[in-house]
């Protein structure tokens, strides 16, 4: 059991020697490019213009990796789908129809909210539930 | 002292490549030569060694995922419980269903069906007194969440196997069959965080828009319904001059119900002319969601059970069966309702007045199964 505890561990996501070897990428590029300037200014454009390349190419390569772990380690977004959720309302008495921001407990065919326009006893029916496909109120949460 | 040769070393290099020490020239034709030979002997190893990394950092997204979503279901826990549901929650991701032998086939679908309600049983009253404070749609809904957690911990568990097996073992091939599905299960893993967020709060899902057909379909008759198998319900209306009989899961709590019993239990009773299955169906990439198609046969998903005893029992009646299919992804499938899944449920009523006018004739009857995950739906 000790064993396998051990083997697992061995394979647990290390990333920090990737993150030194990035920065080690980004530093020699950084000397390239400043060595490219200072070369092609000093008239050996040749040698100035493919270490300067080199450079741009290694900082774009540390860019794309940093951005694919950017994407890789960032959270779903579904939390923003809070504001989105709406819940469809329609008076009986009056037929008066009214569309809010989802109240956990909210069911379809359950019922709703007072209606504000007849002020009938019997509250609002509520006709649906849906994500809709743009905010509906964007500061508040849930 | 570490530092300081690293320090040492980035001099070094920064001197050979500012202070001309080597001509720029001469030191690319170096590089490029090594890195020739590098690439002819170990160019496999540093294809794998890149793939591996790829999938390391899927992995680290699956296991923060997987971990945010453990502490959102302990919180959401902690409201129905005085004590701390950490250990709680953590055994019944665990729990696990073993198969019934297939050595001899016959009469497997039965085990299945014992199987699987057992296993219902036992983690329905594990978590119905352990949430003691809630009420029965939060009951539900819990139990819901946990299975997607379930799944979510899989998922993990599953993607981590693998990795270290094809780390261990060196094989080229586990490793390319892992990076070749790596985007669809980050997808699902996707899915399964926005289907977690709405079993919380108890929005309804796209699976259930064929709950939502027969609920709409029911209408003013909820007062009448009557309960015909377990979490499954049974409403008699009219349609277009034809009785129309109606099952859906029972709601608005997270439950797809056991419309396979419902259906024997029914035809074993009354006789029927046609029967009619409404259910979510996955689309395949560039089709429209919300779309409507139509077949012959058992539209319902899962293990297999219910379908099994729907296609038996209507066929030994020799009642035609019909399937009503509305197209949605995955991830609609278990995330809040679209607008368009909404809508594309009055195209299905539609589709159904229809069908009983042109398929049952007049004072005839017909069975409609509203298949799906009920949450969120009367």
């Amino acid at each position: 059991m000790l064993k396998m505890e051990k083997t697992s561990e061995k394979y647990d996501i290390n990333i920090s020697l990737f993150f030194f070897l990035l920065g080690f990428l980004l530093f020699v590029s950084i000397t390239l490019i400043f060595n490219g300037v200072s070369e092609v200014s000093s008239g050996k454009t040749i040698n100035g213009i493919m270490s300067f390349s080199l450079g741009i190419l290694g900082f774009a390569l540390v860019a794309y990796n940093i951005n694919k772990i950017r994407r890789r380690l960032s959270l779903p977004a579904v939390l923003s789908l809070g504001p989105r959720v709406v819940t469809v309302e329609i008076c009986e008495n009056c037929g008066y129809r009214t569309e809010r921001l989802f109240k956990e407990g909210d069911f379809i065919f359950g019922r709703g909210d007072k209606c504000p326009k007849c002020n009938s006893e019997t509250p609002m029916l509520i006709e649906g539930i849906y994500l809709k496909k743009e905010f509906l109120v964007k500061s508040q949460g849930q | 002292m570490w530092l300081i040769q690293i320090e040492s070393t980035m001099m070094l290099v920064f001197n050979l490549l500012t202070e001309q020490a080597l001509d720029v020239g001469t030191i690319l034709n170096l590089v490029f030569l090594v890195l020739f030979f590098i690439f002819i002997v170990w160019g496999q190893r540093i294809q794998m060694m890149v793939i591996l990394r790829d999938i390391e950092f899927a992995i680290g997204r699956l296991k923060l995922m997987k971990d945010s979503a453990r502490n959102a279901v302990v919180e959401r826990m902690k409201k129905f419980s005085s004590s701390d549901p950490s250990g709680f929650v953590d055994k019944v991701i665990e729990y696990v269903t073993i198969e019934p032998v297939s050595l001899d086939p016959s009469g497997i679908v039965w085990k299945y069906d014992y199987l699987l309600k057992t296993s219902e049983d036992r983690i329905k009253s594990e978590v119905y007194s352990f949430a003691s404070q809630a009420n029965d749609e939060e009951k539900s809904n819990l139990l819901n969440v946990l299975e997607v957690l379930a799944n979510l911990n899989l998922l993990y568990k599953l993607m981590r196997h693998y990795y270290i097996m094809g780390k261990k073992t060196g094989s080229a091939f586990i490793i390319i069959q892992l990076q070749a599905i790596l985007p669809e299960v980050l997808m699902n893993a996707d899915a399964l965080m926005g289907a977690l967020f709405a079993f919380s709060y108890g929005h309804p899902v796209g699976d259930g828009v064929g709950a939502l057909v027969a609920a709409k379909l029911i209408g003013n008759k909820a007062d009448e319904i009557k309960e015909v198998a377990r979490d499954t319900i049974y409403v008699e209306t009219t349609l277009e001059n034809r009785k129309l009989g109606i099952i859906k899961a029972r709601g608005p709590g997270g439950t797809v119900g056991y419309p396979g019993d419902a259906v024997m239990h029914l035809l074993e009773q009354e006789k029927y002319d046609l029967v009619v299955m409404v259910d979510a169906g996955l689309k395949l990439e560039g089709e429209k969601s919300g779309s409507v198609v139509e077949g012959v046969g058992a539209a319902i998903g899962g293990i297999g059970t219910e379908k099994y005893k729907i296609e038996e029992v209507v066929s030994k009646k020799g009642i035609p069966l019909y399937g009503v299919i509305i197209r949605m992804s995955m991830k609609e499938a278990i995330t809040p309702m679209t607008e368009e899944l909404y809508k594309a449920s009055e195209q299905v009523i539609n589709r159904i007045r229809e069908l009983i006018k042109e398929k049952v004739p007049e004072g005839g009857s017909m069975l409609l199964i509203g298949v799906g995950n009920t949450i969120g739906i009367r």
